[in-house]
């Protein structure tokens, strides 16, 4: 690297590659995608940590609570997307105490300070503020992503704060959120000079949107790509939306009942015939089954098909399902029956996941017919299937042996038979057997979801087999201390555990203190922890934070409660922030 | 699981019959058959887990039971009570919000427990099955709306045992969560109503739901009750009815009318079974 004076001098040798600029890792890590694989690029050397963390254009912070936001800005000031998640899985039944915490607050103002290009901001699981949208929208002059899942605490005046302030977004998701309606024309304030929105999701919001703002803002956004609706807009009004929008691709229709009318029949069906890129589909199809071949020109086309919310049921429903050859991913209610199951197995080979969700989750009597049969069939057809998610009444051993030796290829199984401890209805045995047989089989098993009359056999097999299993739910289920050592001691590679109402006690627990630092979270409700052996984990384990939970509405201090009080709630995750300051009164730090 | 704890369904009279709004009879009204299980008086705790016995088609309730009941004389109270996380402050306040703004009646779906009750079982089992609350909302919404299309009856007037055969009204079996709230307490909770065969077994879980349990409450013995279908007593369980009224849950004999502060929905569905109960 001889400047001019010498000719033709020989090269001279590269510097070695321990001492490579900087710039030049970065610039190599940028081609590695994975979260997983710069950290652990990160953690080859000093020169490569300081490189990939200066580089780093993506975080996900899984615990909100792992790490101080400060902390998380301060490593790594480049980050341009980042997604935040907040309270523990089990918030979403409802079984996290309210206002456990998973303020957004903390984290949209760090992010305010230190990153002052952020892109895309992700919150899932957590307490959003109208102040937080507010500074969000005035915070980041190029911030172009917003999605916000299964969070609470805004408002429709938030919304109106992110439509005027943001320029350049391009993404609003809004993914089942608790969102107050204040009656704000929010969507009224998008300037007419915005032009970018690529996506567009409110479905989750109860009010009544302004139907000739929403047209004019999707006439105008001509890289709409995905809209999802509310049930406010009628189906008249989503046929001339359609029309203004037929490059559409993901489309949720809100509400879909109306009555049969052959003029708006027409309407709509020559709507979709425009849509000519539209593949993935969902809504609340109340009704009307009359409306199904109006989608029929669609059909072929779809990858997706979310009919979760749709009491749609009978043979309609089945001859539309039943036309959608391509399908890759289909949620149901239990409403499509083992029949129903049945013609998907047979037209949509290409099905990858499938969710089957109950339409009278407190029936005893099961008046829909939808049992083992059903996920027999569409694992025995369908040779891509890998994520289930099967609410049902009845299971057998044999069902699920068959199932798992059909079906090697699960990486996500969760089976709930809605009724606690149902044993195979055949034998009346526990399914021991039949979920042993899962994770025997499915070697890539990274997400299991167990229920019914269940033994410590299983978590015996699951302990043993299941090295590839991140997420393990369990309920209702074991017999004794060993079912919670067999999933400590083993399960090589488990981040998330959560379990509810197990007699499962202190002695696993305390003996197998150290896998926890390996975790990303423990969760236990209603089993036979006592408060003494979650002090002896927080003595012994200080890079754990352990909270205790127990009567939400009486704040009682800890201190006066001896060591054999019983525990309600236990969460513990690893944190590198110390104790959190923002517990209410139901929680403590132990 | 029993109906409902002892002490409180002891402090009830027995062989209510509804009151002459017999539209509050439609609430509680009850799933197929099923043996009447609120009249005993003990909470049964003594579930063994792992020796359950074998599945019929009307199954023993789900239970609320857990391992602490090994642990009798247990500080915390009934789990399915204390892991209630009702609506947020904001949301409270949104609720109330929304009700001023005459919303719609889907306004109730904030978050709150869905006190998901097994029909047999008098409180069932606090998150389970494991729906999303948001999908849960969706679900009590859309019953609701196919009832109100439907057009239910009024069920009969009968005893305390509010058998309910209108196949139509099964479909509302779903919806029976009913928002509750109690004077001076922001946090609302959820019932579900068909989890109640009677006014016996409802007030005594609106009572475990609001009151902060004794020690050792899980015993026939010790709670103090709220006795909230005693005249007497420092609250009352009422609810609104369609015209907008609050009215006193009582038997026939004892009815009162009583007009309140609306900080309720308005009943939209014409259904003649009031939307809301709240306590004054």
């Amino acid at each position: 690297m001889g400047r001019g004076g010498s000719r033709a001098a020989p090269a001279a040798a590269a510097p070695p590659w321990h001492a490579l600029p900087d710039e030049v890792w970065e610039h190599a890590f940028s081609f590695l995608p994975a979260a997983s694989d710069r950290g652990a690029a990160a953690g080859a050397c000093r020169s490569w940590l300081r490189a990939e963390r200066r580089s780093r254009r993506r975080l996900s912070v899984a615990n909100c609570y792992a790490a101080s936001p400060q902390d998380a800005v301060e490593r790594f000031p480049a980050v341009r997307a980042a997604e935040v998640k907040g309270k523990p899985h089990f918030a979403d039944f409802g079984l996290v105490p309210h206002a456990w915490g998973a303020a957004a607050a903390p984290w949209v103002a760090a992010a305010a300070d230190g990153w002052p290009l952020l892109e895309e901001l992700s919150f899932k699981r957590m307490v959003v503020t109208d102040e937080c949208l507010e500074m969000i929208a005035a915070s980041f002059r190029n911030f172009q992503v917003l999605r916000l899942v299964s969070c609470e605490g805004f408002s429709t005046a938030g919304l109106a704060a992110i439509a005027a302030g943001c320029r350049n977004l391009r993404e609003l998701d809004l993914q089942e959120n608790e969102i107050e309606d204040c009656s704000i024309h929010w969507l009224s304030l998008f300037p007419e000079s915005f032009t970018s929105l690529v996506t567009l999701n409110f479905s989750c919001l109860e009010g009544d949107v302004n139907i000739n703002v929403l047209e004019r803002l999707v006439t105008r956004c001509r890289n709409l790509k995905t809209l999802k609706l509310n049930n406010s807009i009628p189906l008249d009004k989503l046929a001339s939306l359609l029309r203004k929008a037929p490059q559409i691709v993901e489309l949720g229709t809100g509400k879909f009942s109306a009555d049969y009318h052959p003029d708006l029949f027409a309407k709509l069906e020559a709507a979709f015939a425009g849509c000519k890129s539209l593949r993935r589909l969902s809504g609340a199809w109340d009704s009307v089954p009359d409306y199904l071949p109006a989608f029929y020109c669609v059909c072929e086309g779809l990858t997706s098909l979310n009919l979760s919310y749709a009491t749609i049921r009978g043979p309609e429903l089945i001859k539309f399902i039943s036309r959608c050859k391509n399908l890759q991913l289909l949620w149901v209610m239990d409403l499509i029956e083992d029949h129903g199951l049945a013609a998907v197995a047979s037209s949509c080979n290409k099905l990858q996941e499938l969710r089957v969700f109950p339409s009278d989750p407190f029936d005893p009597a099961g008046q829909v017919s939808l049992t083992e049969r059903g996920l027999v069939d569409v694992s025995a057809s369908c040779p891509m299937l890998e994520s289930v998610l099967y609410f049902c009444r009845r299971m057998t051993n044999e069902a699920l042996i068959t199932i798992a030796k059909n079906r090697p290829n699960f990486t996500c199984f969760r089976l709930c038979i809605i009724e606690p401890h149902t044993p195979d209805y055949i034998t009346h045995q526990p399914l021991d057997a039949g979920f042993s047989a899962i994770v025997e089989s499915c070697k890539g098993l990274t997400r299991f979801s167990v229920s019914g009359l269940l033994t410590d056999r299983v978590f015996k097999s699951i302990g043993a087999h299941a090295d590839r299993l991140e997420m393990l739910s369990i309920a209702f289920a074991g017999n004794s201390d060993l079912g919670l050592h067999y999933i400590l001691s083993g399960c090589k590679s488990l981040k998330k555990l959560e379990i509810r109402d197990c007699p499962f006690g202190d002695k696993p627990l305390l003996a197998n203190a150290a896998k926890l630092e390996t975790m990303r979270s423990l969760w236990m409700s209603s089993c036979s922890l006592t408060l003494g052996a979650c002090r002896q984990l927080a003595r012994k384990m200080p890079r754990l934070s352990v909270e205790v939970m127990n009567d939400s509405e009486r704040a009682c201090p800890l201190d006066s409660l001896t060591d054999e009080s019983p525990v309600d709630k236990l969460y513990v995750y690893r944190t590198i922030a110390g104790p959190r300051s923002d517990t209410p009164s139901c929680v403590q730090i132990v | 699981m029993r109906g409902g704890p002892g002490p409180t369904a002891a402090a009830f009279a027995s062989g209510e019959p509804p009151p002459a709004a017999a539209a509050v009879a439609e609430e509680v009204e009850e799933n197929s058959g099923g043996g009447e299980e609120q009249e005993d008086d003990e909470l049964e705790l003594g579930l063994c887990l792992g020796s359950k016995k074998q599945q019929h088609p009307s199954p023993a309730p789900c239970r609320i039971l857990t391992a602490r009941d090994l642990h009798p004389g247990a500080v915390s109270p009934d789990s399915s009570v204390s892991s209630s996380s009702p609506a947020a402050g904001a949301t409270a306040t949104a609720a109330s919000k929304r009700a001023k703004a005459e919303a719609p009646p889907t306004a109730t779906t904030s978050p709150g427990t869905v006190a998901s009750g097994h029909p047999q079982s008098g409180f069932g089992v606090v998150g389970w099955p494991p729906i999303r609350t948001f999908r849960m909302n969706s679900l009590f919404n859309q019953a609701k709306d196919n009832a109100s299309d439907t057009g239910i009856k009024k069920a009969e007037d009968e005893s305390d045992v509010q058998k309910d055969k209108d196949e139509t009204e099964k479909k509302v079996r779903a919806v029976g969560w009913m928002k509750v709230n109690m004077d001076g307490d922001v946090i609302g909770r959820k019932v579900d109503l068909n989890a109640h065969h009677s006014y016996k077994t409802l007030a005594s879980a609106l009572e475990l739901m609001f009151m902060k349990p004794s020690i050792g409450v899980c015993t026939s013995s010790s709670a103090k009750s709220l006795k909230l279908l005693d005249n007497a007593s420092e609250y009352q369980l009422t609810y609104e009815d369609r015209d907008g009224d609050w009215m006193l849950v009582r038997d026939s004999k004892g009815f009162t009318e009583q007009q309140l502060p609306q900080d309720a929905e308005a009943d939209k569905l014409g259904l003649s079974h009031p939307r809301e109960l709240y306590r004054w």
